[in-house]
């Protein structure tokens, strides 16, 4: 008996060290539009859902006049308060080429918007030329803080005034994951191409886009 | 220290930690502010993930409904959905599993003991986040999310460096016993230590008590949301005493498989003590690691 109590122990540890990492504090749903100019993506807007728990604390706080709506000095204060300060996670967003992984410095044109009590935010970020045809979009949170999905009703969408020719899948990325430090500091968001002692390995669900 | 100085201070400090820059959620913080030290987050997401966000869901919708219809059938639902989620919860890091564990493996106890103590633990670590929703409506009238973040992110910081300096304290005192030859904890009952220090590691607010309490009080239904943390406080004891539990029957079951070899029992008790809080203190300082470094190197 005292046997199977110390082999429970053990496992109990394991299990402790193995499971104890399923803690996301809010969900994010995410979309993206590219915008094409003569033929090639020339930005893409990313739109950031949240739950309800997230939006009815960002319309509590935010949404001073109670209107339900965000006026340019309530947006100007989410801004200031509850969205530029992502810069430091590169926005949550990857964007990966034949040069390898990048996330966006600036983005642009911030807007937010709520419909049902629940806050959607809006923002661009300019896409350099591409010699090949193809680039891959991820939305991900090494932190864990936020489980991200992408919406399942159209998660990438085109505009364009010409017609372009556009596919896209989305599928989890085992053959080129990022791999990060633990030990970094905060500020720190460097990704790495190569699996190095004490680094961590993240598989990112990636947007591959062939146009 | 009379009770009022003490209330007072708690909230000096309270108050001073929001002036703070400190964040954890992507999300909140100022323009400009570099990102600010936290503890290590976890390495995976898990596969609880989408549990636990369909339990909280389902205990947000009730609550609107609550708010909406006045329909207090729902209630039921808000308690025992929130029960569920403290169970899954407190599976994730951050909820003191592996301190309690450590403690009740060093420890002889008694055996309602562990039971006792994952309730504290989960009572300080809810509780705690209960009293700050609450402090920020009482001040402010109004839900500050992006305050409350972070604070809560200053008081984990605080309580894994709270805890690495108990772990240390406790392996002085564990070398000290066994130097002067005092160590007969594996036949002696103690609890000595394992409340305090469970409850100055606990004392950081859970974001999953944060979360409903910041919606409850946004849907005006705030004593809806009480019930449901107390729920929930109760459901992460349950996950918690489970912990406590493994460890209290291990080390039952260590010292009955050795207890006719009285010197080896003896030897057994030491090492199990020392590497107990050992363990905790490599394991607060993997936690803590990234938040000391963070505040060193970070200009406040």
């Amino acid at each position: 008996m005292s046997i199977k109590i110390i082999v429970s122990t053990i496992l109990f540890c394991l299990f402790v060290t193995t499971t104890a990492y399923s803690h996301p504090h809010m969900a994010i749903y995410a979309s993206c539009e590219f915008d094409f100019e003569e033929n090639d993506p020339v930005g893409l807007w990313v739109n950031y859902s949240f739950d309800q728990y997230f939006s009815i604390g960002l319309i509590s706080e935010f949404d001073v006049d109670g209107s339900g709506e965000f006026n340019a000095e309530e947006t100007d204060k989410i801004y200031n308060n509850a969205f530029i300060y992502m810069k430091n996670y590169g926005f949550l967003i990857s964007i990966r080429d034949k040069n390898g992984r990048t996330s966006p410095e600036v983005v642009s044109d911030f807007s937010v918007s709520a419909e049902d009590d629940i806050i959607t935010y809006r923002f661009y970020i300019n896409l350099k030329k591409r010699e090949e045809r193809e680039l891959y979009i991820s939305v991900y949170d090494r932190t864990f803080y936020c489980a991200i999905y992408y919406t399942e009703e159209t998660p990438v969408k085109v505009h364009s005034e010409q017609q372009v020719k556009t596919q896209y899948v989305i599928e989890e990325n085992t053959e080129y994951p990022v791999y990060y430090n633990p030990f970094a500091l905060p500020t720190d968001n460097t990704t790495y191409d190569r699996w190095e002692t004490g680094l961590q390995t993240y598989y990112p669900k990636e947007i591959h886009f062939v146009y | 220290m009379s009770t009022e100085r003490k209330s007072v201070l708690l909230v000096i400090i309270l108050l001073t930690l929001i002036l703070l820059p400190l964040y954890s959620n992507p999300f909140l913080g100022g323009a400009g502010e570099n990102a600010i030290p936290t503890v290590r987050p976890p390495s995976s997401g898990g596969f609880w993930i989408e549990k636990q966000l369909e339990f909280r869901e389902l205990i947000g919708n009730r609550m609107k409904e609550i708010k909406k219809s006045g329909n207090t059938s729902m209630l039921w639902g808000v308690i025992g959905f929130s029960f569920l989620y403290g169970i899954l919860h407190a599976a994730g890091p951050g909820h003191r599993k592996t301190v309690i564990f450590s403690l009740f493996l060093a420890r002889k106890t008694r055996w309602y003991e562990p039971l006792l103590a994952s309730g504290l633990s989960s009572a300080a670590h809810g509780g705690t986040a209960l009293l700050l929703v609450l402090l920020f409506q009482y001040l402010f009238n109004h839900i500050l999310a992006t305050r409350i973040n972070r604070v809560s992110i200053y008081m984990e910081g605080i309580s894994y460096m709270l805890l690495l300096c108990i772990s240390l304290f406790f392996i002085a005192a564990a070398v000290r016993e066994i130097f002067q030859n005092q160590k007969v904890y594996y036949e002696k009952e103690t609890s000595r230590g394992i409340y305090s220090t469970l409850l100055f590691s606990s004392f950081f607010p859970c974001p999953g008590v944060i979360m409903i309490m910041t919606f409850s009080a946004a849907m005006e239904v705030l004593s809806t949301g009480i019930l449901a943390v107390l729920s929930l406080s109760l459901g992460m004891g349950v996950t918690i005493s489970l912990a406590a539990y493994l460890a209290y029957f291990g080390r039952e079951g260590i010292f009955s498989f050795l207890k006719k070899e009285e010197k080896l029992i003896r030897r057994f008790s030491t090492i199990l003590e020392l590497g107990s809080f050992i363990f905790l203190f490599l394991f607060s300082l993997w936690m803590a690691y990234p938040f000391i470094k963070g505040l060193i190197a970070v200009d406040l």
